[in-house]
């Protein structure tokens, strides 16, 4: 059966399930990406992202030794996550530091606990698919999880879109129009957060960046307004995730990277078509 | 006379080694025009951004309307030198000049009548023809113009402007100038400025910044008083003058 065919096939459940995974995804990354490239904190999302694996392997530990049902890897994916936001803000803000530095030590930090807890765990994890993603684990569990991150992040977009606007435009001006500008750039590392750990369960840490920026960074070629560029970034990543996910079952290739790739294609071609187009009207 | 901006007894450093006031105050009136001079590294824009409530003083106090410098958002339009803006931000003209209508409301979104403000100020600003241009596609001198309606817009009590034509061209320049001269005994305006023309010419005040504050009324400060403000000879840039360097260096 090919793809087509297994999509409105009864069995084909699994597919749709994975498919409707990562259109509910697109919403989400699409407005958190978006506000990650305007204000030009990709290197933040990228520490955030790597120090889930933190939160992933100690979760795995204490919860298999002390067989606490409760403490899932998703638990600690979560709060690994919302930890690091809050250091990267409260840093950058307060520190003399160097920031840049200080997201550096997040990154490797989270990195090296999850894998030494990982490798502590009497169990075997499957280390890969937290690396690399694999969506076709999503269950319906994450697919809910996400659905309310969407809700969550539609409704906080919409009502403070103003405010967001100003803040990742000009910082000062809004300070001096009496916006808690501190607050809102944290708050908006929280939900970039959120973001990253439903991501991870589709594209996985590694190659999280990748599918956080590059649809947004295309939209902003032909955007004239953040709103815009919400929703075109929204629609590219649905769009990829739809025919990545069509070509990986054709092919066999992994999902997450096979997605990946195809949205770095559709980056490329973009860019060399504007230039063309540029040097065509000169 | 109504006191719109007073300092009183304000101390303020970056560090122990760099005091930049002590002991400082002064009192600007309603419908004062003032402009803010000084050398660099005299404390311009420190004075400027604890009027903000940008930066707090060590001590003392520094009221607005008897109100905290940090919440006169609704009462006080800014113009900053220029803007560190990401070249690709998808934004245009008009949604810019909207921010300065953001105190007005807590959350989202803008009403008819901010949308006429915003029109207005435009259009005082010379640029009603661009509401729907990308700002990155602005020139230096029409982005100033955008940032001189934004502060506009909020139809402040108080101008505050930070060498706000350091970066434009000599026919926005002109155009500013007179857009201030009008605005002239309306709004109480303060502008740091290095160019002698604004101040000899225009200005009812000068409030002489280096390390502490003097007010002179224009009039006084000849060019002689202005070359010792700045401690002696060439240090006086007419920025019309190399403007063009400037633009090519951006």
């Amino acid at each position: 059966m090919n793809f087509f065919q297994m999509l409105f096939s009864p069995e084909g459940y699994l597919l749709r399930n994975v498919l409707l995974a990562g259109i509910f995804a697109a919403v989400a990354f699409g407005v958190v990406g978006t506000y990650i490239v305007v204000n030009r904190i990709t290197y933040i999302a990228g520490a955030i992202a790597h120090s889930v694996l933190g939160g992933i392997g100690v979760a795995f530990y204490f919860g298999t030794v002390y067989q606490l049902s409760w403490l899932t890897p998703m638990v600690g994916a979560v709060v690994a996550a919302l930890l690091s936001a809050l250091i990267i803000g409260v840093v950058s803000i307060y520190s003399k530091e160097r920031e840049d530095t200080i997201i550096s030590v997040i990154w490797v930090i989270g990195m090296a606990l999850g894998i030494i807890f990982i490798d502590l765990t009497p169990v075997p994890v499957n280390v890969m698919s937290y690396l690399f993603g694999n969506i076709l684990l999503v269950s319906s569990n994450d697919i809910f999880a996400m659905l309310a991150l969407d809700f969550f992040v539609i409704i906080f977009g919409i009502l403070f879109y103003n405010r967001i606007l100003s803040i990742s435009f000009d910082k000062e001006y809004s300070q001096v129009k009496g916006v808690k500008v501190n607050l809102f750039y944290i708050a908006l590392l929280c939900v970039t957060a959120l973001a990253i750990v439903i991501l991870v369960r589709v594209v996985g840490i590694v190659m999280l960046i990748a599918f956080l920026t590059l649809p947004s960074a295309i939209a902003g070629q032909f955007s004239s307004s953040l709103w815009k560029m919400m929703i075109f970034s929204s629609l590219i990543s649905a769009l990829s995730v739809f025919f990545g996910t069509a070509i990986s079952y054709e092919t066999s290739l992994p999902t997450g990277a096979t997605i990946v790739i195809l949205i770095a294609i559709l980056y490329l071609f973009v860019i060399l078509f504007k230039k063309f187009i540029k040097k065509n009207n000169h | 006379m109504e006191k719109v901006i007073t300092f009183e007894n304000v101390n303020f450093s970056y560090n122990a080694q760099n005091i930049i006031f002590k002991d400082m105050g002064f009192n600007i009136y309603k419908g004062d025009y003032v402009a803010i001079v000084g050398p660099n590294g005299g404390g311009k824009s420190t004075l400027l951004k604890l009027a903000l409530g940008l930066l707090r003083p060590n001590s003392g106090t520094i009221s607005i309307m008897g109100r905290s410098p940090s919440s006169c958002g609704d009462l006080v339009g800014y113009v900053p030198q220029s803007l560190d803006f990401d070249k690709k931000f998808p934004i245009r003209v008009r949604d810019i000049v909207l921010m300065g209508r953001m105190t007005k409301h807590p959350f989202g979104f803008y009403s008819a009548s901010d949308k006429e403000f915003a029109h207005s100020a435009m259009k005082k600003a010379g640029i009603d023809n661009l509401g729907n241009s990308l700002f990155s596609t602005l020139s230096g001198g029409q982005r100033q113009r955008v940032l001189i309606a934004r502060a506009l817009a909020s139809d402040p009590e108080i101008l505050l402007l930070d060498e706000p034509t350091s970066n434009v061209d000599p026919s926005s320049e002109t155009h500013f100038h007179s857009l201030l001269e009008s605005l002239k005994g309306e709004k109480t305006i303060l502008t740091v400025s290095h160019n002698p023309k604004i101040v000899c010419s225009l200005v009812d005040k000068a409030l002489c910044v280096n390390r502490g504050v003097k007010i002179h009324p224009a009039c006084e400060l000849g060019s002689d008083a202005l070359l010792d403000l700045y401690s002696g000879d060439a240090k006086i840039v007419d920025h019309s003058l190399n403007l063009n360097s400037e633009e090519a260096s951006l």
